[in-house]
């Protein structure tokens, strides 16, 4: 019983999950999100399995009304998504972007400043250190472990 | 019975795929022996060449360095490259224990890049006697 009851709330939630949304509506026909056109005067607001439909999206047999209404969908909610969502999108990053170059030009060149300093101190030994000053290991707080 | 035999071919697979060591008695002798340091001149000159062979010989960048620990990033995924830690641990009376690891994340230790015995057993000349 248990698994009937699970069964039949598994398709019944499937199914109409599934089911097409009417989308626009205008001079007797309506247009569904997935490219389903009913000449009808009335609209469901959702196309169940079934029924009859003057064109339904269906594989190879989809008909040109419907192909040009879901191509047309489809680019409308695109170029709103996008032009919407992209300009603070590249407004945000570009200033997120130059102002972490900024700092990190700067953070570069005080590293390369204290590596000087610690190869010209500490000789040969100092110099050694350069490569792990530059990659931010070694800085003022430890480098003398490892000097003399 | 079963379990008997299961075990031998296990055994024998595992020892049929190692690679045998390039590392000489002698030498591994040395590897399993403990580095001390004594005194804060020793245990510096000590760990400056700890950090100074962990530079030229890993296989992986350095990320961390302090008076505790040097460290190099892990070795992920099937990566051979050898990845190192050396950890100075504290005995009393300025007494300090060096502890070298080295390992690689592929599936058999033995084919590190560079071979991680060998590495381990350089390590240990290096840090005791600075000797190459």
């Amino acid at each position: 019983m248990k698994y009937i009851m699970l069964l039949t709330l598994l398709l019944t939630s499937t199914a109409f999950a599934v089911d097409p949304t009417l989308v626009r509506q205008s001079s007797g026909t309506c247009y569904y999100d997935d490219g389903s056109v009913i000449k009808s005067m009335s609209c469901s607001s959702r196309l169940s399995t079934g029924s009859s439909t003057s064109s339904k999206p269906n594989g190879l047999l989809m008909s040109d009304e419907s192909v040009d209404w879901r191509l047309n969908f489809a680019k409308q909610q695109a170029g709103a998504a996008s032009s919407a969502v992209s300009l603070q999108q590249i407004v945000a990053l570009q200033q997120i972007s130059a102002a972490t170059a900024k700092q990190r030009a700067k953070q570069n060149v005080e590293k390369a400043a204290f590596a000087d300093y610690v190869s010209t101190s500490y000789g040969q030994e100092g110099d050694a250190l350069r490569e792990l000053i530059m990659s931010g290991v070694i800085d003022s707080t430890n480098y003398q472990l490892f000097v003399d | 019975m079963k379990h008997r035999i299961l075990i031998i071919l296990a055994a024998a697979v595992l020892i049929g795929c190692s690679t045998p060591s390039s590392l000489t008695p002698e030498m591994q002798a040395d590897l399993v022996r403990p580095i001390y340091c004594e005194g804060a001149s020793e245990c510096k000159t000590m760990w400056k060449r700890a950090l100074r062979f962990v530079q030229l010989n890993a296989g992986k960048k350095i990320l961390k360095a302090n008076a505790a620990v040097i460290e190099t990033r892990g070795s992920y995924g099937r990566s051979k490259d050898l990845s190192m830690s050396v950890t100075k641990v504290p005995l009393g009376g300025g007494r300090y224990q060096l502890k070298l690891l080295a390992s690689c994340a592929h599936a058999y230790g033995t084919i590190c890049t560079p071979n991680k015995e060998e590495t381990l057993w350089r390590a240990q000349l290096f840090i005791r006697e600075g000797k190459e």
